[in-house]
Parts: structure tokens; C-alpha cells; sequence
């Protein structure tokens, strides 16, 4: 147990909610790409968080990772539309806006969390250090 | 009915399971914050020869961190703050430890012979 565990366990999960914004701003950006790196249309992304060790510290911190939602396209009609199949519909990105615009509030706000830790850890370490005196 | 509190799992950070009925007995599986420091360090001197190192470590790592983030390279902005605090508290305890080595030096020095 490093007097800097405190610190890594909030920085991964500082990292974490950064990933969760960054998702959240390429699904809201991407709500109407029908078209992605592989041609398919673009799939919405979930992040999902899993308890991992950092720095050698024995209590865990998190990781987080970028995964494909199960549910990735509405389709809708617009003959007119490039992308259209054969039967007039286009695939766009299953992408909830108003959810996609809470999880970037969440992730804003478990950032504060995170960062509220470093602080209070950061003061630990220093009120260690005032002991001495 | 409430439990007792012996009975609780979880960390803790006195010193479970060395040899203490009570906690040996509930075979609790935390970890424990050794307060006897369990660390051998050959003498003073490898101690804090090794907490130079570890420090200049913590101060070249957040210099890397700060450099890479102002050449605009994939470094999160908290990793470099995180990295900055890091080093300065270390910095701060090597410049504590210095401060109490120099007091012993004087308290020596001002021995009435």
C-alpha cells in the first residue's frame, strides 16, 4: 500500500469517465452516420467499467472499454437517401440522444467525484508529511 | 439482530491475521497494512539512496508526461496533473527527510563533550 494508490485508483477512473465522455460525444456526433469505417453504418458504442489493478496497488481500480451496443440500427424509409437498400430503407445508428446527453452529464459529474478523491488524497498525503513538524 | 463486528469481512488496515486469535479464527481474507513496516532495507543509507532514485523516477516521469501533453501527443491532461502532484509530494517528503537528517547532524554537532 503506496501513499500513491489513492491517487492511481481515481486517476483510472478519471481515465474511465473521460472514455465514457469521449463515447458519448462520438455516438451524439455520429447519431446520423449511415455509413462507418467498414461501410456498415456506424455502431454505437457502450462503455462498459471492470474493476482492474493499477500500479501495483492491491485494491483495484477501474478499467474501462469501448464495446459495440447489441442494438445498432433502426432502419428508415427514404427511398431517395444514397444509402437506401433495394426496399427504400436506410440503416442509421441506434442512437438515443437524450441518453447519450444523461450519460455525458454522469460521466461529467463522476469525473468531479474522481477528482474530488485525487484532492482529498493529495491533502493525506501532505497532512502525512505536516506530522512530522 | 446485529451482527458482531468480528464477524464483518472486508479490509482492514490494522494487522488481521497475524497471530491474533479473534482474527485468525474468522479467516477473514483482507489485506492489511503491515504496521511494523515489513520492508528490510539493508541500512539508512540503501533506504534513502533508494528513495532518491524513486523520486527522480517520479520527477522524470511527470517531466516526460508534461513534455508529451505540450507536444500535443495522447496524454490525458490528469495524467500530467496526477504525475506533477506525484513528484512534488515526493519531492516535499525527500526535502522533509533531508530537513530532519540535517537537524540530527546539528543535535550531534551541539553534543557537550
Amino acid at each position: 500500500m503506496s501513499v500513491f494508490d489513492t491517487l492511481r485508483i481515481a486517476a483510472s477512473g478519471l481515465t474511465a469517465q473521460r472514455l465514457r465522455m469521449d463515447v458519448a460525444a462520438s455516438n451524439i456526433a455520429n447519431a446520423g452516420s449511415t455509413r462507418g469505417p467498414a461501410g456498415a453504418p456506424y455502431a454505437p458504442e457502450r462503455v462498459v467499467f471492470a474493476a482492474a489493478p493499477v500500479g501495483g496497488s492491491p485494491t483495484p481500480g477501474v478499467a474501462a472499454v469501448a464495446l459495440p451496443a447489441l442494438d445498432r440500427t433502426v432502419r428508415v424509409y427514404d427511398p431517395n437517401h444514397p444509402d437506401a437498400d433495394p426496399n427504400g430503407f436506410v440503416a442509421y445508428p441506434d442512437v438515443d440522444v437524450a441518453a447519450e446527453i444523461a450519460d455525458l452529464i454522469g460521466a461529467a459529474r463522476s469525473y468531479s467525484l474522481n477528482a474530488t478523491v485525487t484532492a482529498a488524497a493529495k491533502q493525506t498525503a501532505l497532512d502525512a508529511l505536516e506530522i512530522g513538524r | 439482530m446485529i451482527e458482531p463486528l468480528g464477524s464483518l469481512s472486508g479490509r482492514s488496515l490494522g494487522s488481521a491475521g497475524i497471530g491474533e486469535p479473534g482474527f485468525a479464527s474468522l479467516g477473514r481474507s483482507g489485506r492489511a497494512l503491515d504496521p511494523t513496516g515489513s520492508d528490510e532495507h539493508g541500512s539508512f543509507l540503501d533506504a534513502l539512496g533508494e528513495a532518491v532514485t524513486r523520486l527522480n523516477t517520479q520527477l522524470t516521469a511527470a517531466d516526460a508526461a508534461a513534455a508529451d501533453f505540450a507536444a500535443g501527443g495522447s496524454t490525458d491532461l490528469h495524467d500530467v496533473v496526477l504525475a506533477l502532484t506525484e513528484a512534488g509530494i515526493g519531492l516535499r517528503l525527500g526535502v522533509a527527510v533531508r530537513d530532519r537528517l540535517l537537524e540530527a547532524y546539528h543535535d550531534v554537532m551541539r553534543l557537550q563533550i
